[in-house]
Formats: structure tokens, sequence, C-alpha cells
């Protein structure tokens, strides 16, 4: 008999939930939550306890493919590298390093996130680096870092429960962070004032003591009415804006503007509802502040995390337990991916690529030639391909055709480049298209580490063998690089990267792997010695002083019209996850969710004769879907919602790609649709 | 750790060595030590005892269950404190697990560890590793009382709100070595919605609630894994005793008592320790 159990860390969300996978004689045959763990503490959700299901799936990668005639075929892994480091190594002679991008992974351990960005930088030249936290929380890495000095997480999760007044905003927590969910249960068990602020009517809002359902694009707006009464009413702390803040009048001229009766026009919030939550939240003993992508996924998306920094300054809703700015991150190790780098603007731990001392400290350590000028974001390095700019795109576990905004736009630029290698462990829209495919392996198959939305860095373990020829996506890039010359790539082991990692990047300088074996640690961790950081700006901001910025609500750049007369608003639902690769492969959370539906309110339905799981055609000015509906008052009328996670209905074939000119994340969560009923019968469940 | 428990880890981990050593069982399962907390874990070599624990819980019989099935000839020794022997007669009485192949080491809970889970039987039939805390019963007098003394409208109220709080993890079924049908039917779209939470009130518990009626040990498990702190042990706890008091029926008490709920109800009453 040959039972046993490792531990590991949840591959869905930004939790970072404690898992044991269990394994009987070499297979994954169930997972167990981890009882005591600081996050989950013996619960999981229905996806952490289906993580194993995807794992040995039919449809695993499981021999390297290259291009051959109009098919992809199988070779050996030999073949394929030679082949994509002659073409890279060509490419880089014929149009320089910049006409070479990378896409990495928030899926990926740490120590894989570096190895690429170490790769991009170092061996190719380019800091056309970039990953999908773009698309996610980009203007929380740009906003926050502007306000305080750290684009992270301020607290930690299971402080949370001590907050005495949690304001929720643009997420469906229940639904996309249900452990975290449950710590906001908790605290109101204890008797904290809960606040929902969104547009649609969510789960978490019929377990709030406030619901406040702003105009979708609006936030900027109720944001400063709040700042504008909680200053009219003296509820400001003015103390701590003395002490610890700079550029505070700025701000309050510009919210003078923002009268309760303009917000109303612009918002639609009643004014003695925000007030209510005005004074709720800057008079509470712990106010914390939640958000996601509501607040972020907007052309305006720095502007509103800016605002929301600008509120907990004001009333000194930060700096102390219980008590800060929480933005949510979305994979399990999309805080990770930033951490290391995988961003064109930083290296490990944000130390800029414009920073001198910084580029001098990687180019002694690595010896090598770094580049200086921050490289494409995501969008951007889409947008060069269609120029014809961006020759090559290496994209390690990303699938962009389902994930990035207008779809068909991404599928013209991807087809132009001359070369697109994608390393994933399935097949995805993105890996069809590719000139040459690696398979990887899932995170079940290796060991590494991956830090959660609190900063918490945590282990990955190896828990089976690889499947078939699939290799770590570090292994697969270390042995690209060998072949192309390089050297600093001769790792052994991910404690081996991990130790590089440390003493390159001073908040992680503290953490080791001995240390990861018997604790979980929170960065900023700097010594050996000393703990991790649980909450963070205690006594002054990493910054030195947080700054205020004024801001001014703009409109989203695309509302509805005479022809697309509806609103679409996108985002995600609690039984898949992003693009679907893993989550429709597993069977549990297949059953429960098998096809796309999109939500509309009844009056909508009604008036366009479409009834429950009738199938719908919605169009946008850039492409069209057809799409089952789901009649629901969580969506005002006038508003409709459809998730991103499936390919036959992908909501991004809809969204626009205009972006936030700061961060240059795309408008996911607003753009203009027309809804007509498709012909034919209608859909069975 | 006190004396007491250093004493039942030694008692524990003789007992195993014993049974490994000598080839008499293929491994023992029990819980396993790690950090502050413990995971199931097949022992079946005399070093690894080392990290044997006998203060974690989590219930393991279905994982004895799923090893017996995978392993046909295999023999196992479950450490097992009263809830995982109640969990393994019933699922003998399923005869999901062979009860012949498993070799009991009885593990008495301590007075602590029986209130903490609201115990009324924190001890096995045979206690090997420990002292039984005797005749007991830590039931939640408070919290079920209170219930019961809501009204109806007070008490719909309760549960309406409490369980909306569901988000459809499963963790209570997934945890409960006896809520294990082949087809959940939870999962059966005649019955409960997909793709939606919460899942609609009241089927998917009352579903849940009236299957494990008859099967429920009173573990806890379940509640423990709620990540919405649902109190599902009220639930299941208060069935139980009607079908105690209404039919003299316990589950997990002997193998061939058979539930109330499968035969004539009129001569259930009767069938208490036989067959009917």
């Amino acid at each position: 008999m040959n039972y046993k159990t490792i531990q590991s860390t949840c591959p869905y969300c930004g939790c970072g939930c404690g898992i044991y996978l269990e394994i009987v004689d070499g297979h994954l045959v169930g997972t167990m939550p981890v009882l005591n763990h600081p996050i989950s503490e013996g619960s999981l959700c229905i996806k952490g306890w289906a993580a194993h299901e995807f794992v040995e799936s039919e449809d695993r990668l499981k021999r390297p493919l290259w291009m051959r005639g109009a098919n992809l075929e199988a070779t050996d892994w030999d073949s394929a590298l030679y082949a994509v480091a002659d073409r890279l190594n060509q490419i880089k002679l014929e149009y320089g390093p910049d006409a070479i991008g990378f896409l990495s992974s928030a899926k990926c351990t740490n120590e894989e996130n570096y190895v690429l960005m170490k790769f991009a930088r170092g061996v190719v030249g380019t800091n056309n680096i970039d990953h999908c936290a773009r698309l996610c929380h980009a203007p929380t890495v740009t906003g926050l870092a502007q306000a305080f000095g750290s684009g992270a997480m301020t607290n930690s999760v299971p402080e949370l429960e001590e907050a005495t007044c949690i304001l929720v905003t643009g997420s469906n927590t229940t639904e996309n962070h249900p452990m975290i969910a449950s710590r906001i249960i908790r605290a109101r068990e204890k008797g904290a004032f809960v606040m929902v602020i969104d547009p649609r009517r969510i789960h978490l809002a019929n377990h709030s003591d406030m619901f406040v359902q702003p105009r979708l694009g609006t936030d900027v707006a109720w944001i400063n009415g709040m700042m504008n009464m909680i200053i009219s009413e003296g509820l400001h702390d003015e103390e701590f804006i003395r002490a610890r803040t700079e550029n505070f009048e700025a701000v309050r001229e510009t919210v003078a503007a923002y009268t309760p009766e303009r917000v109303q026009e612009i918002t639609g919030i009643e004014p003695d509802l925000l007030r209510r939550a005005a004074r709720a939240y800057a008079t509470s003993e712990r106010s914390s502040l939640i958000y996601t992508m509501g607040i972020t996924e907007h052309t305006t998306g720095t502007d509103n995390v800016l605002s929301l920094a600008n509120l907990a300054m004001l009333c000194g809703q930060i700096g102390r337990r219980g008590t800060g700015i929480n933005p949510l991150r979305g994979q399990n190790n999309v805080q990770g991916a930033c951490d290391m780098g995988a961003l064109p603007d930083v290296l490990t731990g944000y130390q800029k690529v414009t920073d001198p001392a910084a580029i001098a400290k990687f180019e002694s350590a690595w010896g090598m030639e770094l580049p200086t000028e921050p490289g494409l974001t995501v969008v951007e390095m889409i947008d060069a391909a269609m120029d014809g700019d961006l020759k090559a795109l290496y994209v390690m576990g990303e699938n962009p055709m389902l994930s990035d905004p207008d779809i068909n736009h991404v599928k013209e630029a991807l087809s132009n480049l001359e070369l697109l290698v994608v390393q994933d462990i399935f097949m995805n829209q993105t890996a069809e298209l590719a000139h040459v495919v690696f398979p990887a392996q899932s995170y079940a198959e290796k060991a590494g580490t991956v830090t959660s939305t609190d900063r918490r860095v945590q282990r990955v373990r190896k828990a089976i063998d690889g499947i078939g020829e699939a290799l770590t996506d570090w292994e697969i890039v270390s042995r690209l690089a060998k072949i192309m010359g390089a050297s600093g790539f001769d790792y052994e082991t991910p404690i081996e990267i991990f130790e590089e990692i440390r003493t390159l990047t001073p908040s992680y300088a503290g953490i080791t792997y001995v240390r990861l074996d018997s604790e979980e640690v929170q960065w900023p961790c700097p010594t050996e010695d000393g703990p991790g950081t649980e909450y963070m700006h205690k006594d002054s901001f990493t910054r030195g002083a947080g700054h205020f910025t004024a801001v001014e609500w703009k409109p989203p750049v695309e509302v509805p019209d005479e022809d697309y007369p509806y609103f679409l608003t996108t985002g995600r639902v609690h039984f898949h996850y992003h693009t679907g690769t893993m989550t429709r492969r597993s069977p549990t959370l297949n059953r429960e969710m098998a096809a796309a539906a999109a939500d509309i309110n009844p009056v909508d339905a009604e008036a366009l004769g479409i009834k429950s799981k009738d199938m719908m055609k919605v169009s946008s000015r850039r492409g069209e879907v057809k799409i089952r509906a789901r009649l629901t008052t969580s969506v005002p009328p006038g508003t409709i919602f459809i998730p991103f996670n499936f390919r036959e209905s992908a909501a991004n074939a809809l969204t626009i790609s205009a972006r936030d000119p700061v961060s240059k994340i795309p408008e996911f969560k607003v753009c203009a649709v027309k809804i007509e009923k498709a012909v034919g019968r209608r859909v069975g469940v | 750790m006190d004396e007491e428990q250093v004493s039942k880890e030694e008692q524990a981990r003789k007992i195993s060595r014993e049974l490994i050593a000598g080839g008499k069982v293929d491994g023992v399962l029990a819980l396993l030590e790690i950090r502050d907390h413990v995971v199931p874990h097949l022992f079946t070599e005399e070093k690894e005892l080392e990290g044997l624990s006998v203060s974690g819980r989590y219930p393991v019989a279905g994982v004895a269950e799923r090893l017996l099935h995978r392993w046909e000839d295999g023999k196992i020794a479950v450490l097992a404190r009263g809830c995982d022997e109640r969990h393994l007669i019933e699922l003998g009485k399923k005869k999901s697990v062979d009860l012949d192949r498993i070799r009991i080491i009885g593990l008495a809970c301590t007075i602590a560890e029986a209130k903490e889970c609201h115990c009324v039987r924190p001890y096995p039939t045979e206690v090997e590793v420990g002292r039984s805390v005797g005749n007991v019963n830590y039931r939640d007098h408070e919290a079920l009382s209170e219930l019961i003394n809501m009204d109806i409208h007070e008490r719909r109220e309760f549960w309406t709100k409490i369980l909306d709080r569901c988000i459809k993890c499963y963790g209570c079924r997934n945890v409960c070595p006896l809520c294990n049908c082949e087809d959940c039917r939870l999962e059966e779209t005649r019955w409960i919605r997909v793709g939606e939470i919460p899942p609609e009130y009241p089927s998917f518990h009352l579903i849940r609630a009236f299957h494990m009626a008859d099967k429920c040990v009173g573990c806890f498990a379940c509640q423990k894994a709620c990540p919405m702190g649902i109190p599902l042990a009220r639930l299941h706890q208060l069935i139980k005793e009607d079908l105690k008091s209404e039919y003299g029926f316990e589950a997990g008490r002997d193998v061939d008592e058979v539930s109330p709920l499968l035969v004539d109800p009129h001569a259930a009453a009767k069938v208490k320790g036989g067959r009917g």
C-alpha cells in the first residue's frame, strides 16, 4: 500500500489556502484542507476541494510540439528548444532585442517567474516582460505605490476579522475569494459593520449591513462624495493627515465640488445612504477597505485606487491592525509574479529598471548587461505585434486569446508574429496559434514558492512525477538559456533559485526554504531572524509621507447609445477560474457550470422578449457572442454581466481595449453592447 | 503536552509498532502531526511512528474505505476515536468497508476534546489508548434549546438567513466519511439548480440532513469544515435525538443495528439491536 499526503498551496485564487494532496500509488486521488492553516483553517471552497482533478487529465500536453506545415506535430525536447533558440537569436540579430516580448505567469512559482525575468532581461536583453497582473491589479501597483510607496494588500487575511467596519467595493468576495469572505462574515458576527458598494447586487450584499448600488464606472464620484461629507462633518483625522501625509489641500479643494446632489446625479446614490456609509467608515475604530477588479479594470483604474487611498488617509484608517486597504489579488501567485519583476519597469521587489544602482546590482550579480528603458505592457505588446514591431512572443502559462480585451484583435496580432512560443500544461486558444509549444508541469508536479494576496510566501510541493515529458517552467527556460550560451542558469533545484532571489530582493531577504517549512512568511521580511510583516505602513508609509492625489471623475470611454444601448460588465464566476483551462477539465466544477450564462435583469429580458435560458446574441463594436440568458435582479436594468471564463461565449470578444493611461489596464468592466434574441431553439439545462 | 497525552502517545505507538513489526497489518491509519496540525497518514514503517498524533482530530474512516477498496487483500489498523469507530461501523453496514480487514485501535477522547465536539460518546467500544471518560453528555444544550424554543417563523428565518451564506463548497459532504453515495443527490439538477450560490433554500441542506439522518454519528467534522460558519451540527443533532427517542436508534453503535428508516415505521421501535 502506498498512500501519502503532500502539503501544498491551492493553485486557484490568491487567498492562498492550505491543501493536502492525497496520493495513491503515484496518482492524485483527493484534496483535503490543511487544519490550522492561517488562511483557510481547515476549510476550502469548491475549487480547492477539486484542486487535484485537472492534474492528470487526458488532455495534458505530454510532448513538445512544433509547427510543421499547418499543423502542430510532436517532437523531442532538443529539436524544439534548439529551434526556438535559433529563431530568438535570429530575430534579436535582425530586429533587436525589443522585437521580442515575454508573458510571464501568475500561475507559476516565484522561482519560475524570476528565471523567465532573468532570461528576458539578461539573455534576450529586453524589458518587454509582463503578465496578467496588467489585466487585474496594475492600477493597484501604480496607484498604491504613488500613495504609499507599496502596491500590496496592507493587512493580513486573518486580521480582517478584527476590523470593526469593512467596506467591500468591486469585489464579489464570496464567489472569487471565498476564504476571505469567510473572514468578513466572521467579523460581522463579532459586530463589524459591513458595507457592500457594487453595481451588482452580489451574494455578500445579503450578509452586509448596507448595500449601495452605484452606476457602472462612477467610483471616483462616490468616493469623492464620501470625502466631501466626511470633511464637511469634521469626521476626518486631522492629526493623521498632519503627521503622516502630504498634499491634502489639493484633495480638499477637489472634493468640495462633489456635493451630495452632484454625486447623486453621477452615481445614482441617495445622499442619505452615502452619508451613512461615510460616517460608518470614518468613525469606526478599525475600518478596512476591500476591493478587486471592480475598482481596477477601468480606464480610470489608477484614479479609482488613488481615491480609495485618499479616503483611507483622510480617516486615518490605515497602518494599524485590522485597518487598511486590501486589494485582493486574483491568481494564486500574481502577487509573487509582480514581486519577481515580471513587469516591464521593475526588477524583483519593485526595484526600478531606471534606477542605476538597482541595474548595477543585478548586472554584477548576473554578469550580464541589462536594458534600462521600461518595456512594453501586455496590451502594448499585442498592439506592437499588430503593427509589426514585435516579432516574437514567448508565453509562459498565459492565455491572452481569452483573457485579453478585444480578442479578435489579439488573434490578428498573434498571427502576425514570426515566432510564437507557448509553454503550458494544456493546449489552449493561444497555443493553437503557436509555432512551438512546450509541455509544462503543473503545481502538483513541482516544488517552489508562491506569494498569496496578503504577501504571504508559501511552499508548493511536488506530489507526483511530471506528466509525460513535461518539465517545470524553470527547467524549460533554463535549458533554453543554456542553449543560447548564457551562464547563470545551472540551477538544480528551486532552492538555488530562491537563494538568488533573496540576495537580490531586500523584502524577501529574510525568507528561506527552511523557514517556509515551519511557517508562512509575509514580506517585507528583511532579516532571517526577524518576523515578516502582518500589516504595513505602521509608523510611516513605505515612501515616507502618504501622498494625497486630487482626482476628478471621468466617465467610461464607451457608454450606451442608440446603437449599443446596454452596459456590458464582465467578471468571473465561483465555479470556474479565469480562462477555464483547469476548471473546465475538473469534473466537479464542470458539472456545476458547463456553459456560460449572461446575467440580465428581468425587466430588460421582457422588453427584448427573452426568457430564461434563451440564447441571446450580444454584440459590441468589436465582436459578437451567443450566450444563454440567466434572468436575475443582481444586475440592474440596462446592464448585463458576462463571465470571461468560457471560450465559446468569450466576453472578451466584446470588451474594449481602451486603457488606463497610467497603468495600461483595459476597461474590462464597462462597454456598450446591443442584445438580440438569437434565432433557434431554447437550450436545455 | 500533559502527562496523559504523552502516555497516550506511547501506548498508541507501542501498539502500532507491534502491529507493523508483526506483519499483522499493511499499515496503521492514524493522524500524522505536522507543525501545529494533523493529516491522515498510513504508517507503514516503525520509524515513522514518531509523528503519530493522539491529540489531533480529523475523520479517517473515509480514507480507510478508499484504501481497502484499492487493495483488495489489504488489512489495516485504524487508530480510532469513538466517532471514527462509529463511522467505520456505519460503512460496514453499507458493506462499503469490510470490518474484518480493519483492526481498530480504540482511542479515548479527553474531557476537553469531548467538550469541544459536544460529544455524547467520546470513546470507542474498546479503549486501548487513554482512559474512557465514561458516560458524559456534552451536547450543546444552550444552542439546541435556543433553536427549539424558537417558533416556526423564527426558526425559518434563522435557517434561511444562515444557510444563505452557503457557497456550495461541498466541504460538509467531502469531509464526512458517511456522506459518500456514488450518485450524490446534491449534484442532481432535478433537486438542486447548478452553478449558483447560495444553493436554493432549503433543498440543498435539507436533502443532506435527511440523507444523514440515520447515519450521522455526531463527529462535528462538517461544521468545522464549513467556511461560512453554518452550524450544521445543530441540524444533525436534533434529528439524531429524535431517532433515538422515538426508535431507540443510534448510528454507528452496532453493525447489526438496522436503521428505523429502512423498516416498517410501526415495527421500527422493536428492531433495536436486531435485524428487521
